[in-house]
């Protein structure tokens, strides 16, 4: 037979990311179809009004995101010649405490208006 | 010849004895049926085609992949149907009066949203590079912390949410049971 074992883990490779792509296709025209709404994402539990830790909190994670999306796409692959592997790109600790305290504020806001 | 109608009216057949076992014995007989004509292709093929034990490991590698690729297919093709909704996925279930899910989705929720946005994120830069090296990649203390803040705050604001969710009404207020302790007007 001239199929390698190696052919066959390229075709499952390549089916494999076209199943995520349709996945993330579906998953993103979802939410889009949601667009109409999706300012409920920055509006209190009630949909009264804009609460300002929401709009900090999606401002920080969209940050955090493009950042690692972004940094982790360019960067090389680190190898460890210790262990003999490869690890993905960090993420600074700094972006990581930003990110733990607008999540902090985020929930302290919405438990204070839920006592409220 | 039996006549199945009675004064004009239609009675439905008896359900015939064992029905259900002859359908299992069916079943059982064709996937044994199925399991020998596999083992006489595959010793006709070693017999005639001179297939080494390599070429019976591709040949099962390919078996598991087709495997992988139906679930694979199916997922999507329930996800195209319908009957795994996509709509709400961002969004806080809703309940009705009497504690049932909604069909129409609730709020958009910022925590869901995040965890989607993040696992999208760290799951595909993760095989994206374990492809790239050819072996899996190993995963930074720092990104799992990431990981780890995500699922955290969501639990807990779905947490939070449903101490601030309204309590559910029963459908008919008749039916609810009286406390012994409540003042009878």
């Amino acid at each position: 037979m001239n199929l390698t074992a190696q052919d066959v883990a390229k075709i499952l490779e390549i089916a494999l990311i076209c199943w995520l792509v349709v996945l993330a296709a579906f998953v993103f025209y979802a939410v889009l179809l949601r667009g109409r709404k999706l300012v409920e994402l920055l509006t209190d539990d009630n949909n009264r009004y804009i609460a300002p830790e929401r709009v900090t909190e999606l401002f920080i994670i969209l940050m955090v995101a493009g950042y690692y999306l972004l940094n982790g796409g360019s960067a090389d692959i680190i190898f460890d010649e210790a262990t003999n592997s490869y690890w993905m790109p960090d993420i600074p600790q700094s972006l990581l405490v930003l990110l733990a305290g607008g999540k902090s504020v985020f929930l302290a806001g919405k438990m204070a208006r839920t006592n409220s | 010849m039996s006549d199945s109608t009675n004064n004009g009216k239609t009675t439905p057949p008896a359900p015939a004895v064992g029905n259900a076992f002859v359908q299992q014995l069916g079943y059982f007989i064709a996937i044994i049926g199925m399991l020998l004509a596999v083992l006489w292709i595959g010793v006709y093929a070693v017999q005639y085609y001179e297939i080494k034990p390599a070429d019976n490991a591709v040949l099962g590698f390919l078996a598991i992949t087709a495997i992988i690729m139906a679930f694979a297919g199916a997922i999507l093709w329930k996800i195209v149907n319908g009957d795994i909704p996509l709509v709400g996925i961002i969004s806080e279930p809703r309940f009705d009066a009497d504690g049932n899910s909604s069909k129409t989705p609730g709020k958009a929720s910022l925590a869901r949203f995040q965890f989607l946005l993040f696992t999208f994120v760290v799951a595909g830069l993760f095989l994206m590079l374990s492809i790239e090296v050819g072996q899996f990649v190993n995963i930074p203390a720092n990104v799992l912390g990431l990981m780890g803040i995500s699922g955290g705050s969501f639990v807990l604001s779905k947490a939070i949410g449903q101490q601030s969710a309204p309590p559910v009404q029963p459908s008919n207020p008749d039916e609810t049971d009286t406390p012994v302790s409540a003042p009878k007007k």
